[in-house]
C-alpha cells in the first residue's frame, strides 16, 4: 500500500493541507495582531498630546481643567484613563566600593481623569525618562482576575517652571502622562480577524481537498486506464493497447504494444516456418507412401520418420513456455471443433454437446495460445470421436481459480492398465485406422508445458472415458 | 465418378491420379491454385481433393472461393500441416474431410466413396434400387444377389445413375462425370455403354432398369425394395 503512487500523491497532499495552511494562518494572525498593537499605540500617543496640550504648570503645581475635551475621560470607568504622576526621590544610597549612587524613586500621582472614578490607581506604573516612551500592559484593579488586562501609554515631559512670579530663578518640573485603554476593543478585533481567518482557510482546505481528489483521480486516470487495458489484453479481449496516453506513458504504451506485435508474429512466423517444414518433409514421404509395392519394414520406417517429424514440430510449436499468454475463450474453440469434428465424423451422427447452458461456463478463459488449445482439445475430442458410440460431452468449469475442461463419451471407456498407458508416448491401445498414436502424448507435453493436468476416469453421464484438463487461470 | 485433383507435387499428383483412375475415377489434374480454381469453377465434379500448401493460391483460399461460388460438390483436403488450427480452417473454409500426409491410398479411396456417397444423400456404401444393388466400395454389382460381372466404364456409368436414381441425366452429363476432360463430348459411346448395361443387367428385359427420354437423357428407375 505504502508503495504506490497513489499513496505518495495522498501524502503529499495531505502534508500541504494539514501543515502549509495553518501556518499561513498563524502568521498573518501575527501579524495583523502587530498591526492593531501599533495602530493603538499611536492612538494612545494622540491622547497623550491632547492631554499634555490642556495642562498646566504654574509654581510647581499642575492645574488641569475639569473636563477634558474627549468624553471617554469624563465618563466613569469607560475603558480609556488618563494618569498624570511625577516621580519624586525617596533617598540616595552610597556605596563605598564604587563611585556611583542608587536611587530609590516614587510615583506619586498629580492628577487622574474622571473615568477612573470608583477603580484603583494601578501601583505598578513605569516612568520613563523624559522625552521617552514605555508602552506596555498592565493589570487593573477593579478586574483582579485578569493580568494585564489595559494597555498604557506612559510619556514623561519636563515643564520648566518659576518658584514665583518675580522670580527669576527656574526648575525643571516633571511629569509623565499615562494613557490606559482596555484591551476590550483590542480582543474583539482580534478575535473577529481570527475568526474569519480560520473560517475561511478551512473553506480553503475544503476546496484544496476537493480539488487534489480531483487531480488524483484525473492524473491517475491513464494509470487506471493502463491497468483495465492490460487486464483486456490478459483475458483476450484485446490485441493491443488502444487508449491516447499522456506523453510520459506513449513510450511504455508503445513499446508494449510493440513487445506485444513482435511476440505474436514471431510465434506466427515460426509457426508458419515449422508448418512448411514439415509440408516440405512429409509431401515427400507422401511421395515414397504412394509408390506403392512397399515392404513391410519400409512402411514402418515411413511410419516412425513421420511419428518423429509430427511430435517434435508439435512439441516446437507450443507456446506453453512463454510468458506473455494471452487469453482464448474455450467456448468458441470447442464451437470450432465441434463443427469440424462433425464433418469428419459425419456417418456417426454423433451428438456432441457442452455445457454452454453455464454463463460462467461460455466466458471461460484458457491463458495461453489458441493454436495450443486447438490442438488439446481437438487431439482429445478425436479421440473421443472415434471412440464414442453416440455421444460426446464437453464440459467447462471455473472453480477455484483453477479451469477444467471434461471430455466424455460414451464409448467402451478404459480399464485401469490402459489408462496408465495412453498417456504414454506413442502407445496405442486403440484400434483405430487414422492417427499415430502420438494425439495423446502431444496433449501430455502441451498439458506440462503450460503446468497444468491430465487425468482419465470413468464418465458418470455417459459411461466412456473422460479426459480431465486442469488449468491455472 | 469425375474427381478434380489440386496437387504440387507432380510425382505425388501422378501416382494418386493412377490410383484414382484404377478405383474407377476419372481425374483432372491441376498443380496450382490459380488453375484447380479455374477447373474447379468451370466443371461440375463429384468431389475434389485439394492440397492445403499450393503455389499462387494457397488450398483454403480455393476451397472458399469454391464455395462461395456455390459450389458445393464434396471437397477432400490433403494436408502437410495436421495441426488442428489447420484442419480448423480447411473444415471452416468448406472443406467436408482432411487427410494428413503422409497417407494411405486405401484411405484416400475410402473417404472419396465416402464423401461422394454422403453428397447425395447415401449413408451406406451399398446402394440399393429394387433388386439391384451395388456396393461402391467392393465395386460388386448384384441383381436378384446374383454378381454381374461389367467393366470398369460401365460401372463407373451405373454408380452415376444409382447415386441419381430417378433424375433423367443427359448424354454431355454423363460423359463429363465419367469420362476426364480430354474425352470427346460428340462420341457416342454413352449410348454404346448404356446398351452394354441394359444387356448385363438385364439380359430378358424384365425389370427395364434404364428408360431412355429421347432428347432427354437416360433415367434410372427406382423400385421399391
Amino acid at each position: 500500500m505504502f508503495n504506490s503512487l497513489k499513496f505518495r500523491l495522498i501524502l503529499s497532499a495531505g502534508l500541504m493541507i494539514l501543515l502549509v495552511l495553518p501556518l499561513i494562518g498563524f502568521t498573518l494572525s501575527n501579524a495583523f495582531e502587530q498591526k492593531l498593537t501599533q495602530s493603538i499605540k499611536r492612538e494612545l500617543s494622540a491622547y497623550s498630546y491632547a492631554i499634555l496640550a490642556v495642562a498646566e504648570v504654574e509654581s510647581n503645581q499642575l492645574f488641569m481643567p475639569e473636563q477634558l475635551l474627549e468624553n471617554q475621560f469624563n465618563v466613569a470607568q469607560s475603558g480609556l484613563y488618563a494618569i498624570i504622576s511625577q516621580r519624586t526621590l525617596i533617598k540616595t544610597v552610597s556605596t563605598e566600593k564604587s563611585l556611583t549612587q542608587d536611587k530609590f524613586f516614587k510615583n506619586k500621582t498629580l492628577w487622574q481623569s474622571h473615568s477612573l472614578l470608583g477603580m484603583n490607581t494601578p501601583n505598578k506604573i513605569m516612568s520613563p525618562e523624559v522625552g521617552k516612551i514605555d508602552f506596555s500592559r498592565i493589570p487593573l484593579s477593579s478586574d483582579q482576575f485578569e493580568e494585564n488586562s489595559h494597555f498604557i501609554f506612559s510619556y514623561t515631559v519636563s515643564f520648566t517652571t518659576y518658584q514665583s512670579n518675580d522670580s527669576n530663578e527656574s526648575f525643571d518640573f516633571p511629569i509623565t502622562i499615562h494613557i490606559i485603554k482596555s484591551l476590550a476593543d483590542f480582543e474583539n478585533l482580534q478575535q473577529q480577524f481570527q475568526q474569519q481567518l480560520w473560517t475561511w482557510l478551512l473553506v480553503l482546505m475544503l476546496l484544496l481537498v476537493v480539488v487534489q481528489v480531483f487531480w488524483l483521480l484525473w492524473t491517475l486516470k491513464p494509470l487506471r486506464d493502463l491497468k483495465e487495458e492490460l487486464q483486456k489484453i490478459e483475458t483476450g479481449n484485446l490485441d493491443r493497447l488502444q487508449k491516447n496516453y499522456p506523453v510520459e506513458l506513449t513510450q511504455v504504451s508503445t513499446q508494449l504494444n510493440l513487445l506485444l506485435a513482435t511476440e505474436q508474429g514471431q510465434r506466427k512466423r515460426y509457426r508458419n516456418a515449422l508448418a512448411d517444414l514439415a509440408h516440405s518433409l512429409k509431401t515427400p514421404l507422401a511421395v515414397i507412401q504412394s509408390q506403392g509395392e512397399l515392404t513391410q519394414s519400409s512402411q514402418e520406417q515411413l511410419a516412425i520418420i513421420n511419428q518423429t517429424i509430427e511430435h517434435q514440430l508439435k512439441r516446437a510449436q507450443s507456446a506453453g513456455e512463454s510468458s506473455w499468454h494471452l487469453g482464448v475463450n474455450v467456448d468458441e474453440v470447442l464451437t470450432k471443433l465441434f463443427n469440424s469434428l462433425a464433418k469428419i465424423y459425419y456417418d456417426k451422427g454423433l451428438v456432441f454437446t457442452k455445457n454452454n447452458h453455464d454463463k460462467k461456463a461460455k466466458k471461460a478463459m484458457f491463458r495461453g495460445d489458441e493454436a495450443d488449445l486447438l490442438e488439446l482439445l481437438g487431439n482429445l475430442l478425436d479421440n473421443a470421436c472415434k471412440a464414442a458410440k453416440s455421444a460426446v460431452l464437453v464440459e467447462v468449469n471455473t472453480i477455484n481459480e483453477s479451469l477444467i475442461i471434461k471430455i466424455a463419451d460414451d464409448g467402451l471407456g478404459l480399464n485401469d492398465e490402459e489408462k496408465i498407458q495412453v498417456l504414454q508416448r506413442g502407445t496405442r491401445v486403440d484400434t483405430y485406422q487414422q492417427g499415430h498414436g502420438i494425439g495423446l502424448a502431444i496433449v501430455r507435453d502441451l498439458v506440462s508445458s503450460y503446468q497444468g493436468e491430465l487425468s482419465i476416469a470413468q464418465s458418470k453421464r455417459l459411461g466412456g472415458a473422460e479426459f480431465s484438463l486442469r488449468f491455472n487461470v | 465418378m469425375r474427381l478434380l485433383l489440386v496437387e504440387d507435387d507432380i510425382t505425388l499428383q501422378n501416382n494418386l491420379k493412377m490410383y484414382l483412375v484404377k478405383a474407377g475415377y476419372s481425374v483432372d489434374v491441376a498443380s496450382d491454385g490459380e488453375d484447380g480454381l479455374f477447373q474447379g469453377s468451370e466443371y461440375n465434379y463429384d468431389a475434389a481433393i485439394i492440397d492445403i500448401g499450393l503455389p499462387l493460391i494457397d488450398g483454403i483460399s480455393v476451397i472458399r472461393t469454391l464455395r462461395e461460388k456455390k459450389i458445393i460438390y464434396p471437397i477432400l483436403v490433403l494436408t502437410a500441416r495436421d495441426h488442428w488450427q489447420d484442419k480448423v480452417s480447411g473444415l471452416d473454409a468448406g472443406a467436408d474431410d482432411y487427410l494428413s500426409k503422409p497417407f494411405q491410398i486405401e484411405e484416400v479411396l475410402a473417404r472419396l466413396n465416402a464423401l461422394i456417397r454422403r453428397s447425395v444423400g447415401q449413408a451406406s456404401p451399398i446402394i440399393q434400387n429394387g433388386v439391384l444393388s451395388i456396393n461402391t466400395t467392393s465395386l460388386q454389382v448384384l441383381v436378384n444377389k446374383e454378381v454381374i460381372s461389367l467393366s470398369n466404364s460401365e460401372y463407373r456409368l451405373l454408380e452415376y445413375l444409382m447415386l441419381h436414381q430417378g433424375e433423367v441425366k443427359s448424354k454431355a452429363e454423363l460423359t463429363e462425370h465419367i469420362y476426364d476432360q480430354d474425352f470427346d463430348l460428340d462420341s457416342n459411346v454413352i449410348e454404346v455403354f448404356i446398351r452394354r448395361l441394359r444387356k448385363k443387367l438385364d439380359p430378358e428385359s424384365q425389370y427395364n432398369f434404364i428408360e431412355t427420354h429421347r432428347g432427354a437423357g437416360y433415367q434410372l428407375k427406382v423400385f421399391n425394395s
